[in-house]
């Protein structure tokens, strides 16, 4: 995505879909939220955020394309059980709010656009989003009956951005 | 029971993945009146392939045309 003569542009898309997930952005931090003060935790927040920009910047300067850019599903538990939310800032909290900087940024974006994953997790329930099986497997991160209702889900954008580019190639159509 | 795989021209392309996966995954396919291109970027594997067998699965990119016909155009490692 950083590189202006990458495949990506080349290819000059409508729209990109831009899917990270939890566990690959807490990387170990996701198996031990905990071992980073509160301090630390929200620079990593807004160092996240940061990268995250710099990535769609890099795309928008680089691409006509729309970008539908995912949040980040929020974890259900916590290792601190009950006392997560006696937290100040906790693990589930940065998620919380690194969702919350994204849907900001968003806003008033003609060309890029939230998919609420979160809320989709929610929607068939976080604890049956993954198959174990599969993930450790094949690094299948959605259970595949899952992903019909994705599909379904990102059509939702897709209709209405394939009038965007009608309007663009055919402005007096 | 989810409905057995019976049209290839599955919309994005995790669902060409579930198919080969899991036989009996539902899939859908959508007629689009226009052609749109879409570059799917995941941070991880979209192609389910075992982690012993990809590279570095951050930087992997998927990139699909996808048509009312389907599938036409594929790359990868962008």
């Amino acid at each position: 995505m950083l590189n202006p003569q990458s495949g990506l542009y080349q290819f000059d898309p409508d729209v990109i879909i831009l899917f990270i997930d939890k566990r690959t952005i807490l990387g170990d931090l996701f198996y031990v939220p905990y071992k980073i003060s509160e301090l630390e935790r929200r620079d990593w927040a807004d160092e996240k955020f940061s990268e995250l920009q710099s990535l769609l910047a890099k795309a928008k300067s680089c691409s006509r394309a729309q970008i539908l850019v995912h949040n980040f599903d929020v974890p259900y538990y916590s290792p601190l059980g009950i006392l997560e939310n006696k937290q100040d800032f906790g693990f589930i909290e940065s998620l919380r709010a690194l969702n919350e900087k994204q849907k900001k940024a968003c806003v008033g974006d003609g060309r890029l656009f939230l998919f609420d994953y979160d809320s989709f997790c929610s929607q068939i329930g976080k604890k049956n989003v993954t198959d174990d099986r599969m993930y450790y497997l094949a690094d299948m991160r959605l259970d595949s009956r899952y992903m019909p209702d994705l599909c379904d889900a990102y059509l939702m954008y897709l209709k209405p951005f394939l009038s965007f580019i009608k309007k663009m190639y055919h402005p007096r159509s | 029971m989810s409905e057995p795989v019976t049209d290839p021209m599955s919309f994005v392309g995790y669902l060409n993945m579930a198919e080969k996966i899991e036989k009996n995954v539902r899939t859908k396919t959508i007629s689009l009146k226009k052609s749109i291109k879409i570059a799917y970027l995941s941070s991880f594997n979209p192609k389910g392939l075992r982690r012993s067998w990809r590279s570095n699965a951050f930087n992997e990119g998927y990139l699909r045309t996808f048509t009312s016909a389907g599938t036409i155009n594929t790359l990868k490692n962008c």
